[in-house]
């Protein structure tokens, strides 16, 4: 046991020092924090199915938050690497969802009735495997034209943080915050219309 | 501020991103209360259509976008889910009676959405337009346009079955709902041949027709507004959103972002003319027959009658106003891709396309009766325009491609049929009987000799100018000059058996290259002209003679001035036998005479034909007209040139106000007015004044010319002088040689005009110490203009003056003043009495003898001086008090103080009438004044004079040399106040003061 308490405390260091790194600009420490991050979460989500009963979900956020007072809320950390580290978690979680919907779109479209392993994350259950998809793409183009706001409907969509929890992270107001929040919805609605009905 | 200027918002957008202003935007507007939104944002994207489409829909799908849309998903709640969020798209609220279904359609004036109603149950179009809420008589007027639309009932219509505001202000109509495709996309999913798509467009101009009959107009049709289904397995269009423009307007709430709705729903492709110029009144159901022509050619050819992708607003109105369409091809079910359309339909399209409503279709019923006759290959109705009215349209639209060669078409189509009176007339009148019946009382054979021209003309231009490509882009790109030359190359062979059209081709092509300033084609075309008329049978002399002056013009702009008199008299003699002495055509003659002997220096000759030419022309065409006005710009010439520049100010003050007055009917005329005031204002140094007209001139000149055209060059040089003359030299030095450059390409190195734009170059690099090479330039060009004079010349008094700046520059005194001498004679001989060229040599010459040493007679030249400018200029003129204190400056270096004194004083009390504002020149006279007052012995009142100068020096940087001047003259001044007093202080002060001339000199 001793070992691998000592792993996971130098793994959380590790994360700290990725996140300072990336809240204070470093690029490289981002596009790291970003798999350990993931590990980590599939680590928590594994742990914490085997406990859950058959039939019950998981909810992504409270994974999230668990995993962040885990391995970050004992430090003092500037508002930029806590940013840093939900944008990760948010990334890790839409990663999760979307691979999860591209299993379910395949199955949908034939190729006969595979046991899927949903070992991982059973979360958004409800969200029909082609709409995740299609907000995947949407997210993607907002990130190209506006990073910003795309950031935004990360850490609120995806790691289900409040306006208020979210303005802190980012450092915005509360009032700049919403705007933010309200642009994204409108250019996602307008965008995922178009996918509707096209 | 019309509708459809360019706008500042729209420049922006290519720095600031459209969707990063969107965002500005849709933050600053989200917060809004809903009534308040649409009608800023149209207030702030102004004419940014894009911009505020943009805004508007962010804003509409904000709303759209419900509590639960991406509430998250993993709150867990399925009736919020992602899914059910996005497959709605619906707003919650409903309209009227009605249940948004979801979004089928958004623009900038709303959204359209398939809808369902109860009562009757049924599915329907439910459009919803933003705005505010309505007054009550707005609403009844809305309400009233609305019932019309109500009662329209046709098989091609979709029935608007409802209408009204709903609770929250917003317009809404439900309208049939048509499960149909657009227009275009049908036809092309369908792969329709052109026979069957031209039937649609029958079936639509029918529809369009019962509208109109019912005082219904669309206004904005296009293929997104006219939806098509199968009905019976057959196609079935339907138009929407009949007169739904109109209705909204009549509502007339949110003014601004409406009707500018009105103006760009969808794109301007489908916008004529006076739609796209803003022009409300003058839409009436022609204008709906235009769209519908722009339908018909692009469902026939596949694209659009013209390109106005990517283009802003503005210039998009430009094209459709000014530009003719591409020619018609047919693409449409055909596999052996893009072929030329057939002339009927062409003609057909061309009819619906006209620029001018009242030569379009009178109706969409005869348009649709000309289609079916088309399509069952009976005759057609329309006929193709008049070959007199194609060629107007010709050069309207070169006007418009070859920006500013407009004068030279009209020079070019009016001198080739414009020989006879009668075409001329001809082309003028407005209907072709008209003319006919003026032609059949000239002679019949002037007549018929004309027609052929006009056709020799039409041909010739069309095939060797419209047949360069159908697509106008390529047309942009041709230099007019290079069409001439194509057409001049053309007409010797074309021509070969016709002699009198072909010397009035070439008189045609002479003309306007002598308008274009190409002068040696223009010669080789007259030469080319006269050979023809020597074949003509006798009876048309007066063509020889025009012919004759029309290369004695050419000539004489070459410099050669004996051939130019040659040919200028024999034209003279000619026509004055022909028509008489005071003949238009004589007149014309007389002033290019007048031209000759301005250049060659004679100006008496010169003034008094001018003065005839003025008069004459008076008396035949009127004050206002340009040839009259054209006569008196150059009676001003001559008069500036001869050196009287007082009435030629006088002159062209008048002319420029008579023709200011009446804004864009005299360009050419004004500019040239307008530059030669500017040389004036240069002269007497009114610096501000002649930038500012120099630069309309350029404005002006370099809007209608290329940019090597000889006017353009003359105004670049006289921009170079005014800059030079204030002291940005390196700037005048850059334009200088580039004019050089310019005149020497295009005019050879001995022209009048080389070797004036080279003697301005060589003051140029002289004035910035290169001397070594100014030298020798103006040795060279000296000797150049001696050879091409003779000694008695205004060009050799300039040259001499140049050569004699440069030798003061390197202080070669002697040489210098044997020059300034030399040229002073010269000026005296061919100039009047006090001329302004006088008085600039005298400056020079006085200055030069000072700074020589010759301290005499620099006195002689200086009151000379002085006098004269008195007379000239007046006695209280900028340069005369200028040399007034240089005359004191002068003395005072002559130990002459009291008489010195005098004379700054004048100065001192004069300068504020003329020149109040000129710091540089406060300053200067009062140095002086100090300085005399020094040299009397008044040391307190010089003390309290240096003192107010050294306030001025303080506020302004005047340069080192004032501040050292200052410095000297009180330390001077401290010195010999210290030898006649006992007071400590001045010690000090003269101490202070010899300190501060010595930092001068070693900052």
């Amino acid at each position: 046991m001793a070992p691998q308490a000592e792993d996971r405390s130098h793994e959380s260091a590790m994360i700290t020092r990725l996140a300072q790194a990336a809240g204070a600009g470093d690029a490289a420490a981002a596009s790291e924090l970003l798999p350990l991050v993931y590990d980590e979460l599939r680590r928590m989500a594994a742990a914490k199915l085997a406990r859950t009963p058959p039939g019950q979900t998981l909810q992504a956020t409270a994974l999230v938050h668990e995993a962040y007072l885990r391995l970050l809320g004992e430090a003092r950390e500037s508002w930029q690497s806590r940013a840093e580290f939900f944008f990760a978690a948010a990334r890790a979680v839409q990663h999760i969802l979307v691979e999860e919907a591209r299993k379910k779109a395949s199955l949908k479209r034939g190729g006969g009735r595979k046991r899927v392993n949903l070992d991982e994350l059973r979360v958004a259950e409800e969200a029909p495997p082609d709409e995740m998809l299609a907000l995947d793409e949407a997210l993607r183009e907002l990130e190209q034209t506006d990073a910003t706001s795309h950031r935004i409907v990360m850490l609120r969509f995806f790691t289900g943080l409040s306006e208020k929890e979210s303005a802190e992270l980012t450092g915005m107001s509360e009032r700049t915050l919403r705007r933010e929040w309200q642009f994204a919805r409108a250019k996602l609605h307008q965008r995922l219309s178009k996918v509707a009905e096209g | 501020m019309s509708r459809l200027q360019p706008n500042h918002d729209t420049g922006e957008s290519s720095f600031v991103s459209i969707e990063a202003r969107a965002k500005q935007l849709f933050f600053d507007a989200v917060d809004l209360p809903q009534g308040e939104r649409t009608a800023f944002v149209g207030r702030a994207c102004g004419e940014h259509v894009a911009l505020r489409d943009a805004v508007l829909a962010l804003l509409s799908h904000s709303d759209l976008a419900g509590e639960s849309f991406l509430a998250g998903p993993t709150t867990g709640t399925s009736s919020t889910s992602l899914a059910s969020a996005i497959a709605s798209g619906a707003p919650s609220n409903a309209i009227g009676p009605f249940r948004p279904l979801r979004i089928i359609g958004e623009g900038g004036m709303g959204t359209v959405y398939e809808a369902e109603q109860h009562h009757p149950r049924r599915r329907v179009a439910l459009k919803v337009i933003r705005g505010g809420r309505l007054s009550e008589s707005l609403r009844r007027r809305f309400e009233h346009e609305a019932e019309i639309l109500g009662r329209l009932s046709h098989p091609h219509i979709a029935q608007l079955h409802e209408f009204g505001v709903s609770e929250s202000g917003q317009l809404f109509f439900a309208m049939e709902f048509v499960p149909g495709k657009p227009l275009r996309a049908f036809c092309d999913e369908e792969n329709l041949p052109t026979r069957a798509r031209i039937e649609l467009m029958i079936a639509i101009c029918q529809a369009v027709d019962y509208a109109h009959r019912q005082g219904v107009i669309h206004r904005d049709l296009k293929p997104g507004n006219i939806l098509v289904a199968r009905h019976d397995d057959k196609p079935w269009p339907k138009v929407i959103d009949f007169g739904i423009a109109k209705a909204t307007d009549a509502a007339g709430f949110d003014q601004t972002a409406l009707t500018m709705s009105q103006q760009i729903l969808g794109t301007p492709a489908y916008m004529s003319p006076e739609q796209i110029a803003g022009d409300m009144e003058r839409i009436d159901a022609r204008t709906d027959i235009y769209a519908l022509g722009v339908i018909l050619y692009e469902l026939v050819s596949g694209r659009l009658p013209f390109d106005l992708r990517q283009r802003p607003l503005a210039e998009a109105a430009r094209i459709v106003r000014e530009d003719e369409p591409s020619a018609l091809t047919i693409v449409a079910g055909g596999s052996q891709g893009a072929r030329k359309a057939d002339r009927d339909l062409s003609t057909i399209v061309a009819k619906t396309l006209e620029k001018t409503p009242a030569r379009r279709y009178a109706s969409a019923a005869e348009l649709a009766n000309d289609l079916l006759r088309y399509i069952n290959h009976e005759p057609i109705v329309a006929r193709p325009a008049s070959a007199a009215y194609q060629l107007r349209k010709f050069a309207q639209r070169h006007r418009a491609i070859v920006a500013g060669t407009a004068a030279v078409f009209v020079t070019l189509i009016g001198g080739i049929i414009g020989t006879s009176v009668a075409l001329r007339q001809a082309l003028v009148a407005r209907d072709a009987e008209q003319a006919a019946k003026q032609l059949a009382q000239k002679n019949a054979d002037e007549a018929r000799r004309s027609a052929r021209r006009s056709e020799a003309v039409v041909t010739l231009l069309t095939r060797d100018l419209v047949g360069m490509g159908d697509d106008p882009r390529n047309m942009r790109d041709i230099r007019f000059s290079e069409v001439l030359d194509r057409a001049a190359a053309r007409a010797e062979e074309t021509l070969s058996g016709e002699p009198d059209l072909r010397a009035a081709v070439f008189a045609a092509l002479s003309r306007s290259y002598g308008t274009l300033g190409l002068f040696q084609p223009a010669t080789a075309t007259a030469d080319a002209a006269l050979r023809a008329q020597c074949e003509m049978p006798p009876g048309q002399e007066s063509d020889l003679y025009d012919t004759y002056k029309l290369r004695g013009a050419a000539a004489l702009e070459m410099d050669r001035f004996e051939a130019a008199e040659a040919d200028l008299e024999k034209a003279r003699a000619g026509l004055s036998a022909l028509h008489g002495e005071d003949d238009a055509r004589t007149l014309d003659v007389d002033s290019d005479l007048a031209a000759l002997h301005e250049r060659r220096g004679e100006f008496p000759k010169a003034i008094a034909l001018r003065k005839r030419v003025c008069d004459g022309r008076r008396r035949i065409f009127g004050e206002r007209s340009t040839e009259y006005l054209r006569a008196a710009v150059g009676l001003g010439a001559s008069l500036m040139r001869s050196g009287d520049s007082k009435a030629a100010e006088a002159q062209y003050r008048a002319l420029i106000a008579e023709m200011e007055s009446h804004p864009g009917e005299h360009t050419l005329e004004l500019s040239a007015a307008l530059h030669d005031l500017t040389t004036i204002y240069t002269e007497i140094g009114e610096l501000d004044a002649a930038e500012v007209t120099c630069r309309r001139v350029l404005e002006i000149t370099s809007k209608t010319r290329d940019p090597q055209h000889p006017d353009v060059l003359a105004a670049r040089s006289q921009l170079a002088n005014i800059l030079s003359k204030r002291g940005n030299r390196s700037e005048a030095l850059r334009i200088r040689q580039e004019v050089v450059a310019d005149y020497r390409a295009r005019l050879g190195p001995d022209h009048q005009h080389t070797l004036t734009a080279v003697n301005n170059l060589a003051n140029s690099l002289s004035m910035t110490g290169r001397h070594a090479e100014a030298e020798p330039l103006l040795r060279d060009n000296l000797a150049r203009r001696i050879a091409k004079f003779g000694q008695t010349h205004p060009d050799i008094a300039e040259a001499q003056e140049a050569l004699a700046g440069c030798l003061v520059r390197q202080k070669k005194w002697s040489e210098a003043i044997e020059n300034y001498e030399a040229a002073l004679e010269v000026a005296r001989r061919v100039f009047p009495p006090d001329s302004p060229y006088e008085t600039q040599i005298l400056s020079n010459l006085a200055t030069a003898m000072r700074d020589g040493g010759v301290i005499e007679s620099a006195e002689v030249v200086m009151r000379m001086l002085i006098e004269q400018e008195a007379r000239s200029l007046g006695p209280a003129a900028n340069y005369t008090l200028d040399d007034q204190r240089m005359l004191a400056e002068l003395l005072l270096m002559d130990n002459r103080p009291l008489e010195a004194e005098a004379l700054i004083r004048d100065v001192v009390s004069k300068r504020p009438t003329v020149d109040p504002k000129s710091t540089r020149r406060f300053v200067r006279d009062r140095l002086t004044l100090a300085e005399a007052l020094r040299d009397l012995g008044s040391f307190a009142a010089a003390e309290a004079v240096f003192d107010q100068v050294e306030m001025h020096l303080d506020v302004s940087d005047l340069g080192d040399g004032l501040l050292r001047r200052l410095a000297d003259g009180r330390a001077l001044l401290f010195e010999r106040w210290m030898a006649r007093s006992d007071d400590p202080g001045l010690a000090a002060e003269f101490e202070t003061w010899r300190a501060c001339a010595a930092a001068t000199r070693h900052p």
